[in-house]
């Protein structure tokens, strides 16, 4: 039991820590690029200026929202299904990077509605049911830290999470089923995008910046969560050391 | 539409400086904890590197 | 056995008294806060009533599988080879009867202070009647994944609140187009129907999974 709990992790661990300048790297070029297209290549729309330039902060954002929480429903089958090890690492490591990139759909979806249609916030279908998502990412985020057994808490969250990913089509398509104030889809349509290619490509690239920053947060947040268990488990192991010597 | 243009940056800077701050504050907070972490396993005796103790374990479940 | 454990929940079932009283509160303060105008009241009524009806359940819902958490009943229960769900669909059923009965029946004489007419306090029964057993269904995932949390409660509240969401808007909705005239009724109500039964489901086999996570 103990060769296997240090296999996989070590394992992974020693890939990740290779892969990680790479990404690091990567993730930079894309978003040097990403900004200078976001800035010099695409135009100011035509009726709303300079703002269209928030679009590239926020469908990124919006996008890796939803991703996330998908990455965490992943990892709850992880957990469920196939008992992999490090689904729950995944998991918990995933829920507050989720709960910011909401947070920055939300914030700078704000900040692109004031100018745009005059108001800060509307209670339409799409802006209710990302606010629900935000909320489910801090739900279980509080989950995760109620709980002194991981493992448990690893089962319950993966649970829970599932639960919730109705939210995620809820979500996509809101904006086709309702008739909303937030604008129809228009880059991920069975019919292709709509958007002229000027502004697609900066967008393009900047969500795959996102993706990539996603990718090392969330790594970096695994990698960290495994050194918690390692020196929880340290700890314990001490502890009952000290145990049985006093006894 | 030049006349907008000053009036409407506040919202395309405000955006851009949250978006600076909140991933920030998401990278120290990992790399802190990741600190934490390291200093915590230190203190243990245990070396991070490979993940394998320092000191070898034996007759443990 | 499923009839055992619902009887025997219904005997042991204290909350209804101290949830009727929460949402007599409720619907009092509401006026202080928004103002004694009654064509206001008359408007925001049948949401005051359904939200104040969600927050009841949601109140009590801490004690739904906790006492047989916590003295061992529940792994019995388990041991004792009867599916859990069966377990859960009997504790469910008693806690709707003994919490949430009340309330329905109460808001008739609620309705008068938010001066409703007759026709909006008999879609707000109807709509209840038909929509809390979703909610409390749904609830119940919330409990069963906090049942080891000591004072878990207020979590569980954060965790239940998007999934009831759906239900309470269409059980608003539908009570608004009883009185409102080109509103139809039967769509929100079917959806409401749906989304109960759509509950009922999920809520039992999630929180039969749950309480499997928690007492293993």
């Amino acid at each position: 039991m103990q060769i296997i709990e240090l296999a996989n992790p070590t394992r992974f661990l020693s890939i990740s820590a290779r892969l990680m300048p790479v990404l690091v790297g990567a993730t930079a070029v894309c978003f040097v690029v990403g900004l200078y297209m976001a800035f010099f290549v695409a135009p100011p729309d035509y009726q709303q200026g300079e703002t269209v330039r928030i679009m590239f902060l926020h469908v990124p954002s919006a996008w890796l929202a939803m991703f996330c929480y998908t990455i965490m429903a992943l990892s709850a089958l992880g957990t469920l299904v196939w008992k992999h090890p490090l689904a729950d690492v995944s998991a918990k490591a995933a829920a507050p990077i989720g709960a910011v990139f909401t947070f920055l759909a939300l914030a700078t979806g704000s900040l692109w509605g004031k100018p745009m249609w005059g108001t800060w916030w509307v209670w339409d279908a799409r802006l209710t049911s990302v606010l629900v998502l935000f909320l489910m990412y801090l739900g279980l985020i509080a989950l995760w830290r109620s709980f002194d057994d991981q493992i448990a808490a690893g089962r319950l969250c993966a649970k829970l999470t599932l639960v919730g990913f109705i939210n995620i089509p809820i979500i996509k398509f809101s904006v086709d089923w309702w008739n909303t104030l937030h604008q129809p889809a228009s880059v991920v349509r069975l019919d292709g995008p709509t958007i002229h290619s000027s502004i697609l490509w900066p967008l393009l690239v900047m969500a795959l910046a996102f993706s990539l920053l996603f990718l090392v947060l969330h790594l970096a947040a695994m990698r960290t969560e495994i050194l918690r268990r390692r020196v929880d488990r340290l700890r314990r192991l001490a502890a009952d050391d000290r145990l049985q010597q006093g006894a | 539409m030049l006349e907008d243009l000053p009036r409407h940056a506040g919202y395309v800077i405000a955006s851009y400086g949250i978006t600076v701050v909140a991933i920030g504050a998401l990278i120290g907070w990992i790399a802190l904890a990741r600190r934490r972490q390291i200093r915590l396993l230190e203190m243990l005796g245990h070396s991070v590197s490979d993940g394998r103790p320092a000191i070898p374990r034996g007759g443990h479940d | 056995m499923i009839g055992a454990v619902f009887l025997r929940d219904l005997r042991l079932g204290g909350a209804g008294f101290i949830g009727l009283t929460f949402f007599l509160a409720l619907v009092t303060i509401i006026p202080f806060g928004v103002g004694p105008d009654l064509n206001l009241l008359a408007r925001i009524g049948p949401a005051v009533l359904w939200i104040g009806a969600l927050l009841s359940i949601l109140l009590g819902l801490d004690r739904l599988f906790r006492a047989d958490y916590e003295d061992g009943s529940l792994d019995l229960l388990l041991a004792s080879g009867h599916a859990i769900e069966g377990v859960v669909l009997a504790k469910v059923a008693a806690y709707w009867v003994t919490t949430t009965l009340p309330l329905i029946a109460a808001v008739p004489f609620f309705g008068f202070f938010l001066n409703l007419e007759p026709v909006a306090i008999g879609a707000l029964v109807v709509t209840m009647a038909v929509g809390t057993p979703g909610l409390a269904f749904a609830g119940a995932i919330g409990a069963a994944v906090t049942v080891s949390l000591p004072r878990g409660g207020l979590l569980l509240a954060v965790i239940i609140l998007p999934i009831c969401i759906p239900i309470l808007i269409f059980g608003v909705t539908a009570t608004r187009a009883a009185f409102t005239d080109p509103d139809p009724f039967l769509p929100p109500f079917l959806i409401l129907i749906a989304l109960t039964l759509f509950g009922a489901v999920v809520g039992l086999f999630a929180s039969a999974a749950a309480l499997r996570t928690a007492t293993r």
